[in-house]
Parts: C-alpha cells; sequence; structure tokens
C-alpha cells in the first residue's frame, strides 16, 4: 500500500484552505470588517429644517414642509419584490416599470433601504403603509414650499439635493444627500439657512430591523430670514410686466433696502423643486430664468443724461446757465448725429426735462471719455453693485483703453458722443440704474443695495456708501430737471404726474440691435423721497411702454394701500 | 505509544464536540436572544448518542465487515431506492427517512458501505486482471451508489463518494496510476453532459461559484456573506457571540453547513488554525494507524475512513470561502445533525476496534 499521494493530497488540502483563511482574515481582514460594519450598522439621516425666509411683514415666502418618500430594503421584499411593486403602482397610480426604474436606479447593497417612490403626501403615504405593512418603510423629509409660484422665484431661488452639483459643494462641507440652496437668496444665504443635518448610528439586522442604538445627533433647525421685501408689492410689480419681457426693482434710496426686484418672465419655482417641466423652462428662448434686473446688462440710453449733467457741472464743465442750440440734429465732422426734435435753445434743466440730445452730445465731447467713464464709474456703472444675490451682472463702462482692450480699435469722437446719450458700448443692469438714480434722492451717495433685513429675527446692518461728493447747488440743478420731467407739461414722463406722487425720474429709450428698449428710472416724493424705482421693459419699443407700466404699477400699489401719496 | 494516540483522539474529539456546542450555541443567538434552543439540546443528546454509538462499534469485529460487506452494500442501496420512493421531503430534495421525528439520512449510510465494500476489494492481495477487479468492478459500484445520492439530489455527497474512490485506488499498488487518470479525464470530458441532470438551484450554485455577484440576492448572496463573516473576523475574531454577520442574521444555514463561517466570524483566524490543527491531529492519528497494522483489509478501511474525514473538512471549509462550489455538506463534528454524527462515530468505533485488534 502507498499512501505518499495521500499525504502530499492532504498537505496541500490544508495549505489551500490556510492560504484561503490567510487572504481573507489576515490581508483582506479589513476590508470584509468593513463589508460586515456596512452590512449591519446604518446612519439614518435626518435632514434640517431649513430657516424659513419671510417679507418684511412677516409673511412667509419660503418654507419647509414635510413629504413623504417610500423605501424598500430589497433583502426583505427579494421574493415578493413583483407583488410589491405592483401593489404600490396601482395605489398611486403609477406605473410599475418606473417604480422598478427606480428601485434599479438607487439600489446600493441589500440591507440599505432603497427609495421606489419620492414626493407623495401624508395620506397616501398612510395608505400604503396600510396595505403593504412592514414591507416598506415610510420616509417624511422636508421639502421646500414656496407660496408664490413664479412671483419671487428670482429673489429666492430654490433649494435641492447637492448631489448633481457635490464635487463643487463638497470643499464648503456639504454632503451629497444633503439639500442646498440654488440661485436667489436661498443660494446666497445658504449658510445660514440650512442648518446642520443629524442623523442616527444603529444596528440593524438582515430584514432591516433596527436592534440596536450606537448614537445620535440631533439635526439644527436652519435659522429664518426676514427680507426687505414686500411680497404683495412684487405680486403688483409681476402683474404690471404681464406681457412684457423686463424688471421693476423699488428700492429706499437712503438705505438701499429693496422693496421689490422683480423680474419677468419668470419660472414656477415649485416645479423647479419638484423637478418637474424642466425641460420646458431651460428651452425656453424667453430666457426665464434670467434675473433682468441684476443678471443681464443693457444700453441706458436716455436715463444716463442725469449722470453726465452731474459730472459735467461737477467738473465745472458747464453751470446752470449754459445753454447749447439744438437744431434736431449734431455735426461730427461730416456726421449727423440726431435729437429726436429741434429743441432749441436749452440750458442743463430744460435739457433733462425734454431729453435733448444735442446738449448732451455737447457736454459729453466738452468732458472728453476719461471724465465721462471716471463719473460713470462713481455713480456704481461698470462694478457690481454687492446686492445679495449670486451671480450680479457688473455691465460695461467704456473708455479708451477698454475699446483698445476688446473691440482692438481706437476711441473716435463719434464713441464719445454715442457714450454721452447712454448709448455705444454703454451697459449697465436696471439695478444699478436704480442706485445711480438714488443718489439724486438721497443728497448724493452710491448706496450698496440689499434684500436681507434679518436672520434669525436680529436686523443687520448694511452700511457701505460712497459719496459722490456733488454739491448740494449741483445736485438741485438736476433734481429739478429730473422733477420737471414729470412735473413740466413738456416733459418726457408727464403722464405720471396725474398719480399725484410728486415723481421726479428719467425716461429712456434705448437703442439696440432689436426694437429699443424701454426705462423709466426714479423717485419719489420729491421733497422727501421714500422710493426709487425702475422700469426696464427689453425690446418694448420706446419708454413710453415703460411709463404705462410705471403707471399701471403705481395705480396698483395706490389701490392697494401700498403706497400713499405725499402731504 | 497505542494507549497515548487513542487519548490524544478522545481529547480532540471531546474538544470538538465543546466548539460544536459553542457555535451551535452562538449560532442559535439572534440580537442577543437564544431561539431554536430546541436544536441545541437535541445536538447535546446527539453527541451522548455519538458516544454511545462509537463506545459500542468499538466492540465489533472489523473483520465481520470484510465478510458482510457486499450485504452492506446492497442494503445501502436498497435503502437510497427506498428514500427515493417513499422518503420525507424536505425542500424539493428525498433524502431523509424519518423515525418517530428523527431523519436518517440514507447517504450518509452509503459513505460507509463505499468504505468498507472499496476496502474489501482493494485489500485483496490478487493481482490478476487488476482493470477488471480492481478499477472496472469498484468504480461500477461507486458510480452505481454516487448516481442514486446524486439523484435525490445530494450533489455534496455524491462528489465525496467518487473522490474518496480515487483517493482509496491511488493508494492500491497494484493499479496503474494511468487507469484512474484516465477515468478522471474522461469523467471531465464527459461532465458537461450531466449539466442538464442538475437542478436549477444546483446550476445557479455553480454559476455563482464563478462569480457570486451575478445573483447577491439569491444563489450568490450565501456566498458573499460567509466571505464577509469569515474576513470580518481578522485575527483574533469578533469574539463569542458578537460576531454581527451571524448575530444579526445575515448568514443562512449557519447551525449546519455554515458553521465554519461562525467560528470564523468570532474566533478569527486563530480559532480557525487551532480549529485545523485539531483536525490535523486526528487525521495524523488515522495515518499512523495505517502504518502501523498488518491487515490490508485495515489499513484499507483506515485510510476510507481518513479520505471520507478529509474530504469533509476540506469541502466544507472550501465551500464556506468560495475555493470550491457550494454543494451542501455537513463540517466534520461541527454541523448540527444527527446521521452525519452517528457514521462518523461508527467510523471511528470500527477504528477503535481496528486499534483493540491490533
Amino acid at each position: 500500500m502507498d499512501t505518499t499521494i495521500i499525504k502530499k493530497i492532504t498537505f496541500i488540502g490544508f495549505l489551500i484552505i490556510l492560504g484561503g483563511l490567510l487572504y481573507y482574515q489576515v490581508i483582506k481582514g479589513d476590508y470584509y470588517l468593513e463589508r460586515s460594519k456596512a452590512n449591519y450598522i446604518r446612519v439614518i439621516s435626518q435632514e434640517a429644517i431649513r430657516g424659513s425666509i419671510m417679507d418684511v411683514n412677516n409673511k412667509v415666502v419660503a418654507y419647509d414642509l414635510p413629504i413623504f418618500d417610500i423605501a424598500v430594503v430589497p433583502y426583505q421584499i427579494k421574493k415578493d419584490k413583483n407583488a410589491v411593486f405592483s401593489k404600490i403602482a396601482t395605489l398611486i397610480n403609477s406605473s410599475e416599470e418606473r417604480i422598478r426604474n427606480n428601485y434599479k436606479k438607487n439600489i446600493k447593497s441589500p440591507f440599505s433601504p432603497v427609495d421606489i417612490v419620492t414626493h407623495i403626501n401624508k395620506s397616501m403615504a398612510l395608505r400604503i403603509k396600510d396595505k403593504l405593512g412592514g414591507k416598506i418603510i415610510i420616509k417624511s423629509t422636508p421639502y421646500r414650499y414656496y407660496p408664490f409660484n413664479y412671483e419671487m422665484s428670482h429673489v429666492l431661488g430654490y433649494v435641492k439635493d447637492a448631489a448633481a452639483f457635490y464635487s463643487k459643494l463638497k470643499t464648503y462641507g456639504y454632503t451629497p444627500y444633503e439639500r442646498a440652496g440654488f440661485l436667489g437668496i436661498e443660494q446666497y444665504y445658504d449658510s445660514y439657512l440650512k442648518g446642520k443635518e443629524g442623523g442616527k448610528l444603529v444596528e440593524v439586522d438582515s430584514n432591516g430591523r433596527v436592534v440596536g442604538f450606537l448614537g445620535e445627533s440631533l439635526p439644527q433647525r436652519g435659522k429664518d430670514i426676514t427680507l426687505t421685501i414686500d411680497s404683495r408689492i412684487q405680486a403688483a410689480a409681476y402683474k404690471a410686466l404681464s406681457g412684457y419681457k423686463g424688471a421693476i426693482i423699488l428700492m429706499d434710496p437712503y438705505s438701499g433696502g429693496i422693496i421689490t426686484l422683480c423680474s419677468r418672465p419668470s419660472y414656477n419655482v415649485n416645479n423647479v423643486v419638484k423637478g418637474i417641466k424642466l425641460h420646458s423652462v431651460f428651452s425656453d428662448r424667453r430666457k426665464p430664468f434670467i434675473n433682468r434686473a441684476t443678471q443681464a446688462a443693457y444700453p441706458l440710453g436716455s436715463v444716463f443724461k442725469p449722470i453726465l449733467a452731474a459730472a459735467a457741472l461737477s467738473e465745472k464743465v458747464i453751470n446752470k446757465d449754459t445753454t447749447f442750440d439744438c437744431k434736431g440734429f449734431f455735426l461730427l465732422g461730416n456726421h449727423k448725429f440726431s435729437c429726436w426734435a429741434a429743441h432749441g435753445i436749452q440750458n442743463v434743466t430744460e435739457a433733462i426735462t425734454h431729453s435733448c440730445n444735442v446738449y448732451f452730445y455737447n457736454v459729453g465731447l466738452k468732458l472728453g471719455i476719461s471724465k465721462i467713464a471716471k463719473w460713470a464709474r462713481k455713480f456704481g456703472l461698470g462694478e457690481i453693485t454687492g446686492i445679495d444675490l449670486p451671480y450680479e451682472r457688473k455691465g460695461i463702462v467704456p473708455d479708451i483703453s477698454w475699446k483698445k482692450k476688446y473691440k482692438r480699435m481706437q476711441w473716435f469722437a463719434g464713441d464719445t458722443v454715442n457714450t454721452s446719450i447712454g448709448q455705444g458700448y454703454l451697459r449697465a443692469t436696471p439695478l444699478q440704474a436704480v442706485i445711480a438714480i438714488s443718489a439724486f434722492a438721497n443728497g448724493g451717495y452710491i448706496v450698496r443695495p440689499h434684500i436681507l433685513k434679518a436672520i434669525g429675527g436680529k436686523d443687520t446692518v448694511f452700511i457701505k456708501r460712497s459719496y459722490l461728493n456733488i454739491s448740494s447747488y449741483n445736485l438741485n440743478v438736476v433734481r429739478e430737471g429730473l422733477h420737471d420731467v414729470v412735473q413740466n407739461d413738456s416733459g418726457t414722463a408727464h403722464l405720471l404726474d396725474s398719480l399725484g406722487l410728486d415723481i421726479a425720474g428719467k425716461t429712456g429709450t434705448a437703442q439696440n440691435s432689436g426694437a429699443p428698449h424701454g426705462w423709466f428710472v426714479g423717485f419719489f416724493p420729491y421733497r422727501n423721497p421714500k422710493y426709487s424705482i425702475c422700469v426696464f421693459l427689453e425690446n418694448a419699443g420706446s419708454s413710453h411702454e415703460a411709463l404705462k407700466v410705471v403707471y399701471k404699477f403705481l395705480v396698483q400699489l395706490q389701490e392697494e394701500n401700498l403706497i400713499s401719496r405725499p402731504k | 505509544m497505542r494507549t497515548n494516540d487513542s487519548k490524544i483522539l478522545v481529547l480532540c474529539l471531546i474538544i470538538l464536540n465543546a466548539i460544536s456546542l459553542a457555535a451551535l450555541y452562538s449560532s442559535l443567538h439572534q440580537e442577543g436572544e437564544f431561539v431554536h434552543q430546541n436544536v441545541f439540546y437535541r445536538q447535546i443528546v446527539w453527541i451522548v448518542i455519538f458516544w454511545v454509538t462509537m463506545y459500542g462499534f468499538s466492540f465489533i469485529n472489523y473483520r465481520l465487515y470484510f465478510d458482510s460487506s457486499i450485504f452492506i452494500y446492497a442494503v445501502s442501496i436498497i435503502l437510497l431506492i427506498a428514500v427515493k420512493l417513499f422518503g420525507k421531503e424536505i425542500m424539493g430534495a428525498h433524502r431523509w427517512f424519518s423515525f418517530f421525528g428523527l431523519n436518517f439520512q440514507p447517504s450518509e449510510f452509503s459513505k460507509l458501505a463505499v468504505v468498507i465494500l472499496l476496502a474489501r476489494i482493494f485489500s485483496d492481495k490478487a493481482d490478476r486482471r487488476v482493470v477488471i477487479n480492481k478499477v472496472a468492478i469498484p468504480f461500477s459500484f461507486v458510480v452505481l451508489s454516487g448516481f442514486l445520492v446524486f439523484r435525490q439530489p445530494d450533489l455534496g455527497t455524491a462528489s465525496i463518494l467518487f473522490l474518496l474512490f480515487f483517493m482509496m485506488g491511488f493508494s492500491v499498488k497494484s493499479i496503474k496510476k494511468r487507469y484512474l487518470a484516465a477515468i478522471i479525464i474522461a469523467g471531465i470530458i464527459l461532465a458537461p453532459l450531466g449539466w442538464h441532470k442538475l437542478r436549477d438551484y444546483q446550476k445557479k450554485r455553480l454559476i455563482v461559484f464563478i462569480n457570486p455577484n451575478v445573483d447577491p440576492l439569491g444563489a450568490g448572496y450565501t456566498i458573499i456573506q460567509s466571505k464577509i463573516a469569515i474576513g470580518s473576523g481578522k485575527i483574533i475574531g469578533r469574539g463569542f457571540l458578537a460576531g454581527t454577520q451571524n448575530q444579526f442574521n445575515f448568514l443562512p444555514e449557519r447551525h449546519t453547513d455554515f458553521i465554519f463561517t461562525v467560528i470564523a466570524e468570532e474566533f478569527g483566524f486563530l480559532g480557525c488554525v487551532i480549529l485545523l490543527f485539531l483536525y490535523s491531529f486526528i487525521l495524523r492519528i488515522l495515518y499512523k494507524k495505517i502504518k502501523q497494522v498488518k491487515d490490508s483489509f485495515a489499513q484499507f478501511l483506515i485510510l476510507g475512513i481518513y479520505s471520507i474525514f478529509f474530504l469533509h473538512v476540506f469541502i466544507n471549509i472550501g465551500m464556506t470561502m468560495g475555493i470550491i462550489p457550494v454543494v451542501g455538506l455537513p463540517l466534520l463534528f461541527l454541523s448540527y445533525g444527527g446521521t452525519h454524527l452517528i457514521i462518523t462515530a461508527i467510523f471511528l468505533g470500527i477504528f477503535f476496534n481496528i486499534t483493540r485488534q491490533c
């Protein structure tokens, strides 16, 4: 009998087993320990309730609502998966296919819950729980709700899972399943609003039942935020813009507190949160996602004239009584720059009142582009205003070096002429326009605009002001012109006089490649300004359309007693 | 010397009984609660029967098996056919006879019958017509038993019967190795023909052996979770009653075929090595005895027992680690189950009788 082969087989057999044990337990031990932990240790995250957002009258304009998701544990339903899916499908009136796809998409491991249905209300969740009992898990998660579907979308932004933008957000300490604010106040003040996620660390068995408790950190509610916005006025502005593309801004000229900042067309913010009908919003050629008040810069047109007047007066290029004769056109070499009427002899106040181009062509040429650009920047153009909204545009203040750099051309006198009436390369956002005009209301400083009034009930203070150092005498010369625009029978905005609000302001019709933009900027009441206003209408045809919108808007505010006539 | 080895063997058995009860005790706990206590107490009874059986069989002269080997084999075949016809069906398989609430598995008995029959044939001194007498005839017997067991279906025991034939056959001096090699090669070539004879769950087990992730919630589940349990034990283990794979019910079949994972998870690499040492001690004692005894029949009997023991350990532990497909086979001395323990006791009883006589 020869047993050596048996000896060899035994030896090899034991060696294989020993090798296997060495591999699994010693070499890969940590890996399998992790996988074992992944089996039985589960983090049940508890999302923090996000802070609410209130308007200036403490009306809630954004808050968290509980909604319900249905999840299953794959291992637990492995035998009757199809039955469970079809039952749920009939209960929520959805297709079994969709549930199955969600299941496939979200499955991570046999033991961690998989979301199969999301966004259902409480009564539906309870009905499903009643029918399916222990086979499903009902999860309650907060989701953002906005009482105004369209009116405040650009101001507030929205809240979504951070997952899609996780790679960008993780450096700021976000977790992939956390929600984050996108656009608007929700993004700008996200760190205050979001609070702190909590969670429970538990042990579970193979059926997903919690069998042990390891620890818990409670979620911390985010801070509430109060805005300077009045949602009633905001709604009126949205209504007044009906049929136009454009923006309305109403602001306190002294503090920079924004009372209304409305852009139209808008998008249904609640649909965006739920992720429905997104395609139609993104493919809309009117670009509803753009906040036209801050995220787009346009030629200012005649709205630029008061700025130029103030600059020329301060630089002593002209004085109150300097006159130019308007024959309806202006000749620069062979080129003819037109005015919209032959105004005759005009002083600066009259030129503002009548929006005389020829007057400002002359002034602009006397001042020169460097000084025009310097004063435009002093008035806040070409720089962001610093409003508490993300992605603000800074516009363009052109000068010699700008043209060289971006257009690779030299500066011509004609460029100066064009810039003098707010055309040419000059671009500004409606917000910049209202900040600039506010300087004539508040006695000569550029205010930093803001939407935030208070965080967690504590008022915040924005004190950044930059003074223009324009003498009150010169300031009043321009103010009178602005007042006459409305008061004087021949003023371009005389239509608004009948409102009885004692408005001062300036109209503008800005030429561009399409139909002209319509502008109106101003402030009221003239003697003791409480509001500055900007109405901007993209491609509306002329400033007259803007005046109609201003009229409609202010009439409604008066009807609703939101503003009162000065005594 | 002789008595010393027997004492060591008995000591090893006592330790293995203790390990078996400890592992079983732990595996019957769920979330700190002792469930299915009756299984635990039944195993104690089985262990008592184990010792009684072993003691009893140690008094039966092993030469009796030589004379009755054909008869024993015939009985085993009849039992296998009978269980197919009248046996109790558990989980789709006809493997069990039920007496007074105790289940008896004829396939376990067939291992004993085949060992005795092969020992008789291989120990025959005649060297004439080796191919027929020592290869073709014994292989036919093995094929008959193996086929019946395979059809129960009990893939584990069937494969043990075939491997037993080769392990014993390779030790016979007069059999040329190439005959056996030829059978093995022929078997490998013909194996695909047997594929459609397999049950669906057996096919799945073979597929997931190659890649467990094909079906992580179904057939692959056991092997994935078993590997996690073994690996997570690391060097010193998670501690008695502290294995989470075990305690939180992530492992199926852990008190029977997968009892090794409980030991590996809770006692780690060191615990496993100690267990392997115990097995190797026992095998070593058997091996030494083969060299000591003069009677060729006794030698082959011990060799058969040795092979059965080795194959049970190797295949069972191998399958929990995913080295071998999951075939369903108890772990020697440790798994819960009566028939397996009693047959093992009979094997050891025979061994002790040989020790007594020689």
